[in-house]
């Protein structure tokens, strides 16, 4: 399923500066000068407080908002727009209510007007998120672990070079979490894919991604980098792991005193 | 929906139970065979015929459900309803044919108002068929004008700053207001017909549509722009379905307003359809005439109101429970 070998997935952000209208005219200033190269296949988790501009980041690399100044670039070309090699998976599944699961995860072919060339497509995904027997299910009908991972499918079909994961397992309880960590682990691996997830909880991050990127509060701006060396499959409670985690806490100054490394095990 | 209703009764007693309509409608016939009338019956036996056929029907229906359980339970769900149904007749046939109660000729008996089904079947279903060609024609154009504007004016501001002011002015004068301008504006009192039903179907497609494609979750159309949607993808495939449940009520709140324009139109301007043919019997004071029309009126908007029911059932599975019908 991954196509040729000539797929990219480089993403260069350059002195991105994004400012909002405030309520009463102030402008809110939400990311300042802020640059990050992102290496084809690899997986960055950016952290931080709310509103430190970690959501609005990824919104502009999808193309669905633009930088104030700044430029982002996908393999050297200017963002501009959304496009499909740049997938979006939100934190809400946001499914097409009227479509089955079929024709969800089906949509973006629709869209590109490539559905008969690639309808067997659709089928591989739905069998990759692990929902075969569910293709004519609805969404009203599916769980929030289910409808989730459709709308994984649903931007995996399209053969992004970059999934853009927007706290995708924010809503989603302790234990399907965990699971579908393990599932965009794998297609990360498969499809060989760059993956930029954002998100809040930082055990998901080391337990994830490459490269953390921390964020500021507002307005954002990179804190910190820490690489994780660790190979996948990664343990989610050894010494490696929580210091790591420790670390970042300390970082995003949410980390109390330390504390005994037995308080965790 | 009547399974669970029939299943928490006895089976013991529906047996017995199920029979009570049949035994209404021969009580019926008895009735009505037996007792002086005050008016003399009509040479055709049409009320005769309405109970001794209800009577075979149920009879038949009641043999047909020993294999066939699932008519068993409808008829045994409806058999209450179908019994107050003979009750009815019989109280109608009561107070009219039989004991004169009622002033002529305004309230005639059913055995009156029935026969018109067979002297004036010709005329009933020319004129049924000429209401209902006139509704379609007025439906379908206004409809799709409404469908139109509606998506138009839902999707684009600009559009919606010309014709929104428009269609909130215009659009709540009933259609039939417009009638005397229609008359001398179009050539045939047919075409300013159409126009007036499709006035009336366009005001509130129109609105519904374009309220419904405007609340649509801006998240929609973000997922289909990164998934590769291009402004065609937007309207049609997410727009419109999205907003379906919006537009459909505006197509029922539409045939609302067309049945309403169509009789009016009719009852001032066409020389044929089912509101002439009201306007004419009253003009003769063939009251019994009305009645007929009113039952084949009954018939006729409700059963496209069904045919709109199932559609909308179709095509919005995915969203259960909007309005029964």
């Amino acid at each position: 399923m991954v196509s040729g070998s000539e797929r990219k997935g480089a993403i260069s952000i350059e002195h991105v500066r994004r400012v909002f209208d405030g309520e009463n005219g102030n402008p809110v200033v939400a990311l300042q000068d802020f640059s990050l190269n992102v290496e084809p296949g690899a997986f960055v988790s950016l952290v931080g407080p709310s509103g430190c501009g970690k959501s609005t980041l990824l919104r502009m690399i999808a193309g669905l908002d633009d930088p104030t100044a700044g430029v982002i670039r996908l393999d050297g070309k200017k963002v501009t727009d959304p496009d499909p090699e740049r997938g979006l998976v939100f934190q809400q599944p946001t499914l097409f209510p009227w479509l089955n699961v079929h024709d969800n995860v089906a949509a973006g072919l629709v869209a590109r007007k490539v559905y008969k060339e690639r309808k067997s497509d659709v089928d591989a995904f739905i069998r990759l998120v692990g929902l075969s027997g569910f293709e004519r299910s609805y969404p009203h009908h599916l769980s929030g672990g289910m409808a989730q991972r459709v709308s994984l499918a649903r931007v995996l079909v399209n053969h992004p070079k970059v999934l853009l994961l927007d706290e995708p397992l924010g809503a989603l309880d302790a234990f399907t979490r965990m699971q579908m960590q393990d599932e965009i682990l794998r297609i990360w691996k498969e499809e060989k894919i760059t993956v930029i997830l954002v998100t809040h909880d930082v055990d998901e991050a080391v337990y994830m991604s490459d490269t953390i990127v921390i964020l500021s509060p507002r307005p954002g701006r990179i804190q910190e980098i820490i690489q994780v060396p660790q190979k996948h499959p990664r343990a989610r409670n050894d010494e490696d792991f929580l210091h790591l985690r420790t670390r970042i806490l300390e970082s995003l100054h949410f980390a109390k005193a330390p504390e005994p490394l037995e308080y965790y095990i | 929906m009547a399974t669970d209703v029939t299943k928490s009764r006895g089976t013991r007693s529906n047996r017995l139970t199920s029979l009570i309509p049949a035994a209404l409608f021969l009580a019926g016939l008895a009735i009505h065979r037996l007792l002086p009338n005050q008016e003399p019956l009509s040479k055709a036996p049409a009320f005769t015929f309405v109970l001794a056929g209800a009577a075979v029907l149920l009879l038949v229906i009641i043999f047909l459900s020993l294999p066939l359980k699932k008519l068993g339970q409808a008829y045994s769900y409806r058999a209450r309803f179908i019994s107050a149904v003979a009750v009815f007749l019989i109280l109608w046939d009561l107070v009219t044919q039989k004991f004169a109660l009622l002033p002529l000729p305004y309230f005639p008996g059913p055995d009156k108002v029935f026969l018109v089904f067979v002297s004036d079947w010709k005329m009933l279903l020319k004129s049924t068929l000429y209401s209902a060609r006139l509704l379609l024609l007025g439906y379908a154009i206004g409809g799709g004008l409404g469908l139109v504007s509606g998506i138009f004016m839902g999707w684009s501001k600009r559009v919606n700053y010309w014709l929104g002011p428009i269609l909130k002015i215009i659009g709540p004068i009933p259609a039939t207001a417009w009638i005397p301008i229609a008359l001398v504006a179009f050539p045939t009192s047919f075409t300013a017909s159409i126009f007036l039903i499709a006035l009336a179907v366009w005001f509130p497609v129109a609105v519904m549509t374009s309220s419904g494609i405007s609340n649509v979750q801006n998240a929609y159309f973000e997922v289909a722009r990164t998934l590769g949607g291009g402004p065609r993808y937007l309207v049609l495939r997410v727009a419109v379905p999205a907003a379906a449940p919006s537009i459909f009520i505006g197509l029922f709140m539409g045939l609302g307003t067309s049945f309403l324009t169509l009789i009016a139109a009719e009852m001032l301007g066409v020389k044929a359809g089912l509101g002439w043919y009201i306007n004419w019997a009253q003009g003769w004071a063939e009251f019994y005439k009305v009645y007929a029309c009113l039952i084949v009126l009954a018939l006729l908007f409700s059963g496209i109101i069904k045919l709109l029911f199932i559609v909308k059932d179709q095509l919005l599975s995915w969203q259960k429970g909007l309005i029964k019908w």
